[in-house]
């Protein structure tokens, strides 16, 4: 089982992707609301993918991927973005996030950029 | 009473000279075109337009009792400022002439009584003497304040016309 | 073949169900998640009105301003995901509108304040039912509110107004309760909290947490507060001196001006481009008169939250089950006024309390429902602020007001008099009610100094009473420094001015026409109408009656009296300026105006004209 992190304010997304990734080759492991959490997260359980939300308190998605390739340059991100965020995207981009998805999504859009990241 | 020195508008009526607080005299003015206003005590000449105000006249010569005279062209009107009830309020008061500011000292007021004066007590507030001359000092903030003696003298008319 | 038709079909039929398996688990699914959505949605909602707070009184909180874009941008990020698009466009305009500020190219002052809350309560109001999103007039309004973010964002705001008293400033509890949005219970609750359990939050956050008040109501409570403590950098301080002078000008301006029209128009006649052009001014000046005597208007909204929070303070200390309300508060009246009126209508409040309202026994024993009733009521009617106390009370006992007159030698024992007669003793001189000097009615102010009061602003106070019924006291405020048409007459030679709304007709009397009554002519004959004459003797206190030269048919609510004087002088615009105090009792006159002459002109008042004081 490939595992997932989802770094992410909000008990809904965490919620939402989790269903997006039930019954298959994924396994949602823990939530971190802020980036920091995220950090220590990423520590523990060394998670296979990560879902990193764009804004988040204390330390925001941006803030947050740049640490997380800084620890691992072969990390793999999916950002989930909203509507306006663009700005923020191409310097997500730049720093080398994996990929985006605009929220809302559909389960199933979740899934297969999930398996695309990872080549399964 | 009350003594107060200091300066005062000094005027006539009559034969007796007069005077009031210079600090209450608001201006002079000549004689003017007067609206009367039925149904008040005949001291009571009516109201005049100052300038946009709408004040009250008064005889002093009527309310002081005396004789009324006719008006000539020294005859004056006097503005003068009272406080009642923490408002200001104008007066006019007709004089048969003015004549000029004085300073009197505090010894030189004397009581009223002393000197048997015509005037009504409540209206003197002393006599002063000034140059041999003496004035009788009136306390403006009595003799101004009408506005009872207007709703007597009207509830008093009213019974008048009701028993016609 | 069949049978792998038959399995096909089977496999089909497996699938289709399972799909709508799929389908059905997808709506549980959706209303799950559905309900997840209104919980975040809530707990940022809660944040956000907190937050708003805070902003509120610090404008420059980054921080602040930082959670509140956040708020609304991850309400809009979830909202896709329920299709809650509407809320998601609300989100998404507010989101933008705190980036701005974020990036400080909008300045975060009370009108964004505003907007974050109304934004926050629609998105609020429809978790609370998501089926509003579809009603057309909520719609609507959402489409107005976006708009005014949109301008928000260009820089373009509604103004806001707030009302400024130089008073110490109360505190945010006194000004909820005022507001009528917080009971005192609730204000102690807040305190004892503030105390124990969170000393380093403040009042209103405290309430709103609490959930006693809403976050936008500690707002405009703040507002208030501020309004008072100090001066907002929106508003100037002029000393009324400068106000009062600039109306008294504009009132000049406006007599200037009819007079140069009216000696226009008989030079030019109407038909001419001179007149047209000075129409123009007219109406110019017109509107600058009555922004003039706008300046110096307040709401009574003041003044009756001051009398509401008295009448409550009463009702608790005698333990009076009453209910008081006040309607009319935005009624505008003339600032100088309102500070005159107070403590007349207090003391007409704290009479219907302790002596209009009778005990809940007498109220049950007469049928009445057990909670007295006592409403204030202001309004506009015919250029006079009308403003009543009415209460569903015992009515004045006139059985005891007639012994306590007859007591004070007040009654002419030959006299028959009327209810409403006897009713009015109350507010003559000395008739208070001392006797029962409590402490409410024992501050020595009668029913007469009400009466003295009103008049003294030029108004008057009408009385109407039913015995077991209640009374109401109407109090009758004339909109001062107003501006009418008067027509002026010569009465024995002096000038006198009468509305000309009142002015029906002016006619030459023959002598057929008159109707003698014990040898005195009392009626004229009008056409069909038979119209009483006024009696300037009695009017006027003269000795005697002079022949009526022209007559002139005055009118007040479809009654007809003739007035006889010498002459009709003109008509003219005049400035109304209330009757000075001394005058205030005469009873025939209304105002004073100074007519272009120069001279002054005595205002005779209509309605006493038609009283039997002006009868034969």
């Amino acid at each position: 089982m490939l595992k997932v992190l989802v770094i992410d304010d909000s008990p809904f997304i965490f919620k939402a992707v989790k269903k997006a990734l039930e019954n298959s080759v994924f396994d949602v492991v823990d939530n971190a609301g802020n980036g920091k959490i995220g950090l220590e997260m990423y520590e523990k359980y060394a998670p296979d993918l990560i879902t990193l939300d764009v804004t988040m308190p204390i330390m925001d998605g941006v803030e947050t991927a740049k640490a997380l390739v800084a620890k691992n340059p072969n990390v793999k991100i999916i950002m989930l973005s909203a509507m306006g965020d663009e700005a923020l995207l191409s310097q997500a981009k730049e720093i080398g996030v994996s990929g985006f998805l605009r929220k809302p999504f559909k389960p199933e859009e979740l899934l297969n950029k999930a398996k695309e990241i990872l080549g399964v | 009473m009350e003594k107060q020195d200091g300066k005062y508008l000094t005027f006539v009526l009559g034969n007796e000279g007069y005077g009031i607080p210079i600090l209450q005299v608001k201006e002079i003015i000549g004689m003017m075109e007067i609206t009367h206003i039925p149904k008040t005590p005949s001291f009571i000449k009516g109201v005049i337009n100052l300038r946009g105000k709408i004040i009250p006249v008064m005889d002093l010569r009527l309310k002081l009792d005396m004789e009324t005279q006719e008006y000539t062209e020294r005859t004056c009107i006097i503005v003068v400022e009272i406080i009642v009830n923490q408002v200001k309020r104008f007066m006019g008061i007709i004089v048969d002439m003015v004549s000029e500011v004085v300073n009197i000292q505090q010894e030189e007021i004397e009581e009223a009584l002393d000197y048997g004066a015509k005037v009504e007590g409540d209206f003197l507030t002393g006599m002063g003497k000034v140059k041999g001359k003496v004035f009788m000092l009136l306390n403006i903030n009595k003799i101004v304040d009408f506005e009872e003696v207007v709703n007597l003298f009207n509830s008093e008319l009213k019974e008048d016309i009701a028993n016609v | 073949m069949s049978d792998e038709k038959d399995i096909d079909d089977i496999v089909k039929s497996f699938l289709e169900d399972d799909d709508k398996n799929r389908d059905q688990n997808e709506n549980l699914v959706d209303e799950e998640f559905l309900n997840d959505f209104i919980q975040e949605a809530t707990e940022h909602i809660e944040n956000i009105e907190i937050n708003a707070l805070i902003l509120e009184k610090e404008p420059g909180n980054e921080e602040v301003i930082n959670s509140l874009f956040r708020s609304y941008h991850t309400v809009k990020g979830l909202a896709g995901f329920v299709d809650q698009d509407l809320i998601g466009k609300i989100a998404h305009q507010t989101e933008t509108l705190l980036d701005g500020c974020r990036k400080k190219t909008i300045k975060a002052n009370k009108n964004i304040v505003d907007i974050i809350l109304t934004s926050s309560d629609y998105i609020k109001k429809i978790c609370e039912n998501i089926s509003v999103a579809k009603d057309t007039n909520f719609l609507k309004e959402i489409e107005s509110h976006l708009e005014v973010i949109f301008n928000a964002e260009k820089g373009i705001f509604n103004d806001i107004t707030v009302e400024l008293k130089p008073e110490n400033p109360p505190k945010l509890g006194e000004i909820l309760i005022e507001e009528k949005k917080i009971n005192q219970e609730d204000v102690d609750k807040i305190i004892e909290k503030q105390k124990t359990e969170h000393p380093d939050l403040k009042f209103g956050q405290i309430a709103v947490k609490e959930k006693k008040v809403e976050a936008k109501d500690v707002i405009q409570a703040t507002r208030i507060q501020q309004a008072k403590a100090s001066i907002s950098e929106d508003y100037m301080r002029i000393s009324t001196d400068k106000v009062d002078s600039l109306v008294d000008m504009v009132g000049e301006l406006v007599i200037s001006q009819s007079l140069i029209e009216q000696f226009a128009i008989s030079q030019l006649g109407t038909d001419n481009i001179f007149i047209a052009n000075f129409n123009r001014m007219s109406r110019i000046t017109k509107d600058l008169q009555n922004l003039a005597m706008f300046l110096r208007m307040v709401p009574l909204k003041s003044t009756f939250q001051k009398i509401t929070r008295i009448a409550r303070d009463t009702i608790n200390e005698l333990g009076k089950n009453i209910e008081f309300t006040t309607s009319g508060d935005e009624t505008e009246i003339d600032r100088v006024i309102t500070e005159k009126l107070l403590d007349p209508l207090v003391h007409l409040v704290k009479n219907a309390i302790s002596h209009g309202i009778e005990s809940a026994e007498d109220r049950i024993k007469a049928g009445k429902p057990p909670k007295g009733v006592i409403k204030v009521n202001a309004y506009n009617k015919r250029g006079s602020i009308y403003i009543e106390i009415i209460d569903d009370g015992g009515g004045i006992n006139t059985e005891r007001v007639y012994q306590k007159a007859l007591e004070k030698g007040l009654i002419d024992t030959s006299k028959e008099y009327s209810d409403k007669e006897i009713q009015e003793f109350i507010m003559l001189p000395g008739f208070s009610t001392v006797e029962v000097a409590n402490k409410i009615s024992g501050r020595g102010v009668g029913m007469d100094v009400v009466k003295t009061e009103i008049q003294k602003i030029g108004g008057k106070v009408e009385l109407n009473s039913i015995k077991g019924q209640g009374s109401s006291f109407v109090l009758k405020i004339p909109v001062n420094h107003a501006i009418m048409n008067g027509t002026v007459i010569d009465i024995e030679g002096s000038n006198y001015i009468l509305p000309t709304i009142n002015v029906k007709q002016i006619l030459q009397p023959t002598s057929d026409q008159w109707i003698f009554m014990q040898g005195i002519r009392s009626m004229i004959k009008v056409r069909e109408d038979i119209i009483p004459l006024v009696s300037i003797k009695k009017l006027f206190g003269k000795s005697r009656e002079e022949e009526p030269v022209l007559i002139v048919i005055i009118e007040l609510d479809q009654k007809y009296k003739a007035l006889p004087v010498r002459n009709v002088v003109g008509r003219q615009e005049v400035v109304v300026k209330s009757v000075n105090e001394q005058f205030v009792n005469l009873g025939y006159v209304s105002g004073m105006s100074i007519l272009g002459d120069g001279k002054v002109s005595l205002i005779l008042d209509i309605e006493n004209l038609f009283t039997s004081e002006g009868e034969r």
